[in-house]
């Protein structure tokens, strides 16, 4: 019994220990340091913004030079073949450096 | 920092809270600016750092709400009072720092991992912290209860540090936290109810070790 008004006593004198708390201050300079960290963004968001008008323009001078080059360079016509079958037949044709019956070949020999 | 005496209470700032005041803000006027910065630093930093309890956590989101003060003051709208929005973006500051400390905490695994390739985490241990403006007779007293506040509900723990610790009357409570003032009554009530519970389980459990 003696215990707990002694546990209630200082429950209460605890919560009681703000009472009358004087305010934090911060110091004269504080103003500035928030100016200074502004700037310190403000120009953050200024090279960020040159760097994406960079990459902007970068990508536009890539297009125009494609679309001059497809302008300027018209397909190649030289290709006789006019249906799908005989334009992959050619491809084949032109690109195949290994030959299907070689094997047929050797088993005949 | 030190704690100052006078004028705990919220300053009224009704002299210059007029229309053509927040006009030269929302010109970006620098005086103006300045005028806000200096009538306002103490109650941000005080706020913050009843939050917080790290003077540098507290310095550095009192910045960081000065700074959301100059870039959306046009959002401010002139029915509330000036300093009542700034109070709001403080809690709402210091409470987005408190939960992003607490999932940085339940994230350990990965934060050891980051560790490795990282520098150290410069985040204090606030459990030793002391508000300056606390009495000497009553320092430790009021880090335990400091650290039995932190265990509250956080709207508890809002009115609760808005009331004892920046001194706003339940009005100006209740407007910050944008709620009646039966509402923040029954918040108070309610976490002085908890308090008083926790404080009396951890002097219990003191007196047995």
């Amino acid at each position: 019994m003696k215990n707990q008004k002694h546990t209630d006593r200082e429950v209460d004198k605890t919560l009681a220990s703000l009472d009358g708390i004087e305010r934090a201050t911060t110091d004269d300079f504080f103003y500035s340091r928030v100016t200074a960290r502004l700037e310190k963004r403000n120009k953050a968001q200024e090279s960020s913004g040159i760097g994406v008008a960079v990459a902007a323009a970068a990508v536009f001078i890539m297009l125009v030079l494609n679309l001059i080059s497809i302008s300027q360079y018209p397909p190649a016509t030289d290709s006789t073949a006019t249906t799908r079958t005989e334009v992959v037949d050619q491809l084949a044709s032109d690109y195949q450096s290994f030959d299907n019956n070689y094997y047929q070949t050797f088993e005949e020999e | 920092m030190q704690a100052s005496k006078p004028s705990h209470k919220n300053p009224k700032i009704s002299s210059i809270e007029d229309s053509e005041y927040i006009e030269r803000l929302n010109r970006r006027d620098e005086s103006a600016f300045k005028q806000l910065v200096n009538e306002h630093k103490n109650q941000v930093y005080n706020t913050c750092l009843g939050f917080l309890r790290n003077p540098h956590d507290a310095e550095d989101v009192a910045q960081e709400v000065f700074i959301q003060v100059f870039d959306s003051i046009g959002d401010f709208r002139e029915d509330a009072a000036l300093s009542t929005w700034i109070y709001r973006i403080a809690v709402t500051k210091s409470l987005e720092l408190i939960r992003y400390r607490k999932r940085k905490k339940r994230s350990g695994f990965f934060k050891a991992i980051g560790s490795v390739f990282s520098e150290p985490d410069e985040q204090e241990d606030v459990s030793g912290y002391m508000h300056p403006g606390v009495k000497l007779e009553n320092k430790e007293r009021a880090a335990t209860l400091f650290n039995e506040i932190d265990k509250l509900p956080e709207r508890q723990r809002v009115a609760f540090t808005l009331q004892k610790v920046e001194g706003l009357s339940y009005q100006e409570v209740a407007d910050v936290m944008e709620i009646s003032v039966p509402a923040v009554e029954s918040l108070i009530h309610r976490g002085k109810e908890s308090l008083k519970k926790q404080l009396y389980n951890y002097y219990q459990q003191n007196e047995l070790d």
